[in-house]
């Protein structure tokens, strides 16, 4: 849903977006407001659909090497189902059902290649409604950006 | 590499970086030192980095679309590093199997999506073959993993 954010609030979603740990006290200070009103606005504009301030992990760094975008097809009308079980795995981090020759694209991340045979060989083919799996391994990442997410599935 | 506690601040701060170190502290029960310090740390080893993410139901009617490329072996690196300086690219990755690169796309309308894919990026020497699938609904996107790039 949009809500209207007015130039105060764009003002504020600029500085979080230089330093998303800002203390009220220092945008008040920056803008010429009160903290009272920071502070405020800051809830406003977090709490509403707007935008998150949020810490984003490195998959590599935290010990995931595999980084797996899959397409996956599905027998017709089961495609809700499936996309719901496939986003309760934990292994699985995003789910998106396309137009296309794939019917979802997901992304996945684990830690072995164990883990990894396990997801494409086991569990993934144990969900029922899945016609077909195309795997990759991702080899080298050269850009993730992430100012713009679909929010508010969680 | 990361140990429990640390993870626990990733997760806490997964969903909301803007959470107070004293709070933290008592979730976790550590001094808040410690929570200042580690969090520090994984700032400094770039393991985490604190991001403002706007939701993309703000845009008028945005499109995404996520691209398999074939492309010219001895081009591979190249193209990927073209494709990474296009801003409407968020994601690029070689891959193995399935296809030689992977990108996402993110346009504010259907009319510059097909720009995109159809002018700038097939356009692109050495791109042989692309797959295009549009996203029509996103069940899952869980915005706190992502692989922090040097641009």
């Amino acid at each position: 849903m949009k809500t209207n954010l007015d130039n105060l609030d764009i003002q504020i979603i600029d500085l979080l977006e230089e330093d998303g740990r800002a203390s009220a006290k220092s945008i008040a200070l920056k803008l010429g407001i009160t903290e009272v009103t920071a502070s405020k606005r800051i809830s406003k504009i977090i709490k509403g659909d707007h935008c998150k301030v949020v810490a984003i992990a490195d998959f590599e760094k935290c010990g995931f090497k595999f980084l797996l975008p899959m397409g996956i097809k599905v027998h017709g009308k089961q495609l809700e189902q499936v996309a719901e079980k496939i986003s309760s795995l934990d292994a699985v981090y995003s789910v998106s059902a396309v137009s296309g020759i794939q019917d979802l694209e997901i992304l996945c991340a684990t830690k072995t290649l164990d883990e990894t045979v396990q997801l494409l060989d086991v569990i993934l083919p144990s969900i029922k409604g899945i016609k077909s799996i195309t795997p990759a391994i991702s080899s080298k990442v050269y850009k993730f950006q992430t100012d713009w997410a679909p929010l508010g599935n969680d | 590499m990361i140990d429990d506690i640390d993870s626990k601040i990733i997760k806490l701060l997964g969903k909301d970086a803007r959470m107070p170190n004293n709070q933290i502290a008592k979730a976790i029960k550590v001094s808040e030192g410690t929570i200042r310090n580690r969090i520090a740390k994984l700032l400094n080893q770039k393991i985490i980095n604190i991001s403002l993410i706007r939701n993309v139901n703000q845009m008028n009617n945005p499109g995404i679309a996520f691209i398999g490329l074939d492309v010219e072996a001895s081009l591979k690196e190249k193209i990927a590093k073209q494709l990474s300086r296009m801003p409407e690219v968020r994601f690029v990755s070689t891959l193995m199997g399935r296809h030689d690169l992977m990108a996402f796309v993110l346009a504010e309308n259907a009319a510059e999506l097909s720009h995109i894919l159809y002018q700038k990026i097939a356009s692109i020497e050495g791109v042989r073959f692309t797959e295009s699938s549009i996203g029509l609904k996103y069940f899952k996107y869980d915005y706190k993993w992502g692989r922090l790039v040097d641009e």
